[in-house]
Order: C-alpha cells, then sequence, then structure tokens
C-alpha cells in the first residue's frame, strides 16, 4: 500500500470494477476481459508494426534523397 | 462467440477478428494483386520498403471502403444468406464502430500514402475510397441496374495506383490496365448475380437480372466480353507490352468469349438449374485477371532484360 490509499482505492475501484455495471456473471465479465485483451494484444502489435514501418521509411528516403 | 443469438454476446465488445471481417479480405487479395502488377509493369523503380508501404496503403485503403460499404449496407446484408453473418448483420459489432473504423483506416492509407510515397497516388486512393463508398455504395447501388458498370471503376484503380507510386505519374498504359478491369466487372459480377439473383431480389437491390431480366443480361455478358477481349489485347499493337502479354491476353480473352457465349446464349433456366455456364464464368474471371496480370509482369520482366522485343 503506498502513502495514497484513497487514490490506490480509487483505482483499485477502476480497475476491478465491473466492465459494465449492470453486468454481475463472474462468467461474462471473464468473456469481456479476454475479448479486451485480445483487441488490446492485436493493437499493441498494429502500432509496433506501424512505428517500425515509419522508421522503416525514413530510413529508404534517407537513402533516395541523401 | 454465438453469432445465432446476439442477444447472448450483446454485452461483448466486438472481437479483433470481426473488424478484420470487414476489410473483406478476400476481395482484397484481387485488389492487392493488380496493385502490385500495376507497380511492377511501371517504368522505373521504386525503393522496396516504399514499395511494400504503397501497397499496404493500397490494402488498407480498400479495407476501409468496405468497411464502410458494410457499415451503410447492414440491413441489406441481413437479408442475404450470402452476407447474413457478417459482423453488423449478424449483431457481433455495433454500427458506430463500423463506421469509425472504415474512416479512419481509410483517412491513415491516404495519409501514409500521400507522405510516404506521393500525393498523386494518394490523391486517386482518396478518390477510389469516395468512389467505392459513396458514388456506388451510397448512390448508384440501390438506384441503378448499372451500378455495377460504374461501380467497377472503384476496384479498377489499384494497378493505376501502383503504376502512379513509381512514376508520379499517370499515362495512357495504366489507364488501359484500369479500363480492363472496369470493362471485367459487369460479367464478373452479373455471372454471379445469375446464380444468387433471388437473394438480391429480396432485399431490393436493382442488379440486372432483377430489373431487365436474365434475357438482356445474358447479352450484356456477352457485349462486355467482347469489349473486354479488344481492352485487354490493346496495350500489344500500341507497343507498351510485347508478344508475350499480347498473345497470352488474346488467348486467355478467346477462352473468356467462349464461356460467356455459353452464358450469353443460354436460353432456358428453370427451377432447380444448376446454373454450371454461370458459376464456370464466375470461377474462370477471376482466374482470368489473376491470368492477364501475371502476363503483365512476366512480359515487362522479359522486355526490361532484352528477351524479348
Amino acid at each position: 500500500m503506498s502513502e495514497h490509499p484513497q487514490l490506490d482505492k480509487a483505482v483499485d475501484a477502476v480497475v476491478d470494477d465491473s466492465p459494465l455495471p449492470h453486468i454481475t456473471d463472474p462468467a461474462q465479465i471473464a468473456a469481456i476481459r479476454a475479448r479486451q485483451a485480445a483487441r488490446s494484444k492485436v493493437m499493441g502489435i498494429l502500432l509496433a508494426a506501424l512505428a517500425i514501418l515509419f522508421f522503416a521509411i525514413t530510413i529508404a528516403k534517407m537513402k533516395i534523397y541523401g | 462467440m454465438n453469432a445465432d443469438n446476439p442477444a447472448q454476446t450483446a454485452y461483448l465488445p466486438a472481437d479483433w477478428r470481426d473488424f478484420f471481417a470487414l476489410t473483406k479480405p478476400r476481395v482484397m487479395t484481387l485488389v492487392i494483386f493488380t496493385a502490385i502488377c500495376g507497380l511492377l509493369a511501371a517504368p522505373g523503380s521504386i525503393h522496396p520498403v516504399l514499395g511494400f508501404t504503397a501497397i499496404l496503403c493500397v490494402a488498407l485503403g480498400a479495407g476501409g471502403s468496405a468497411a464502410l460499404n458494410q457499415w451503410h449496407e447492414a440491413d441489406i446484408d441481413a437479408g442475404m444468406k450470402r452476407t447474413a453473418q457478417r459482423p453488423l448483420p449478424a449483431g457481433r459489432m455495433e454500427r458506430d464502430s463500423a463506421l469509425q473504423f472504415g474512416l479512419g483506416l481509410s483517412a491513415l492509407s491516404v495519409f501514409v500514402m500521400g507522405v510516404a510515397i506521393n500525393w498523386l497516388s494518394a490523391a486517386v486512393l482518396a478518390f477510389s475510397i469516395f468512389f467505392y463508398a459513396v458514388v456506388y455504395t451510397i448512390w448508384l447501388k440501390p438506384r441503378t441496374p448499372q451500378n455495377i458498370v460504374i461501380g467497377g471503376a472503384a476496384g479498377a484503380f489499384p494497378p493505376l495506383i501502383g503504376w502512379a507510386a513509381v512514376t508520379n505519374d499517370i499515362t495512357l498504359m495504366p489507364v488501359l490496365l484500369l479500363l480492363i478491369i472496369f470493362v471485367w466487372t459487369p460479367p464478373h459480377f452479373w455471372a454471379l448475380a445469375l446464380f444468387v439473383q433471388t437473394d438480391y431480389a429480396r432485399v431490393g437491390i436493382p442488379m440486372m437480372p432483377v430489373v431487365r431480366g436474365e434475357k438482356s443480361t445474358r447479352r450484356q455478358i456477352f457485349v462486355y466480353a467482347l469489349i473486354l477481349g479488344a481492352v485487354a489485347v490493346l496495350p500489344w499493337p500500341l507497343g507498351f507490352t510485347g508478344s508475350v502479354y499480347g498473345i497470352g491476353a488474346a488467348l486467355l480473352s478467346a477462352l473468356f468469349l467462349l464461356f460467356s457465349a455459353q452464358v450469353g446464349f443460354r436460353t432456358s433456366t428453370g427451377e432447380g438449374d444448376a446454373m454450371t455456364p454461370e458459376k464456370r464464368l464466375f470461377f474462370y474471371s477471376i482466374l482470368y485477371l489473376f491470368a492477364l496480370f501475371t502476363l503483365l509482369v512476366l512480359d515487362a520482366i522479359l522486355l526490361s532484360r532484352g528477351v524479348i522485343a
């Protein structure tokens, strides 16, 4: 526990709370979390690939235009 | 996932695979292929990274416009057996998500194309996305049986974009490549529409077989096949390609014409008809375009190495 228990409590509330307030079924919450995790992973991979592509484009342009 | 019961999965955010499905990946393969061919057949060279980026942008643009198409046609798709299981009509995704995804992908593709390649190819890409999503999907498709004829132009842009990515210029040859796909589209889609016409009729889309009838559609398929043959061979006598492409295009087009004639001059198609000639023409038309553009690239390589004159 840090020096800011109230802040920790607020963070825990956001992190641990149900993704949708009206959904209380643990199976549904687990399914939502799994779906969100898969989407986040794919988005992360795509953004990393885009960053690598922009880097490669920059290097290619430097070679072409000196 | 249970697509049969949308209510059961309504609480779930859309799966990333459904976003991928929105981009119509199978249609995209032909778009990517023709763009690569346009890029490889163009005079000059392009850095491999930039070439890859150009093709990626074409793919992203095609995916974005496909998503916008499905966003607009969700209700129509729900009424057709072939499309009822797409993410939107099956209830696996909200319409707003598809709209935002389509707009985002389209904007990203045009921006990256402009910054990384050149603004001419970016402008053509932007126009082709607008043409497919607005002119074809929203305006023409629900209004006229000529929807496929004019809308087919949207799918004809990829080789021109690939060409412009290399040369930063638009000449007669890439316009001919555009024309080939433009003229190829009606017989390709009308062959499909002939054997899925009950679906189109049910959702009120004025496809040619529904509005003008089978006989007229069959005649027009044959007429377009004749024009296609002439346009496909044209680059050879004009001196843009060598004999490998010219002779290959003539042979491929002759077979296309033969299959089109079998469809064009058929008279009786009663209940329980297997529609074999129509299906044969549809699948051959896909093979035709792949083979024609492969010959184009092969011919360009052989010409550049001095193997043929």
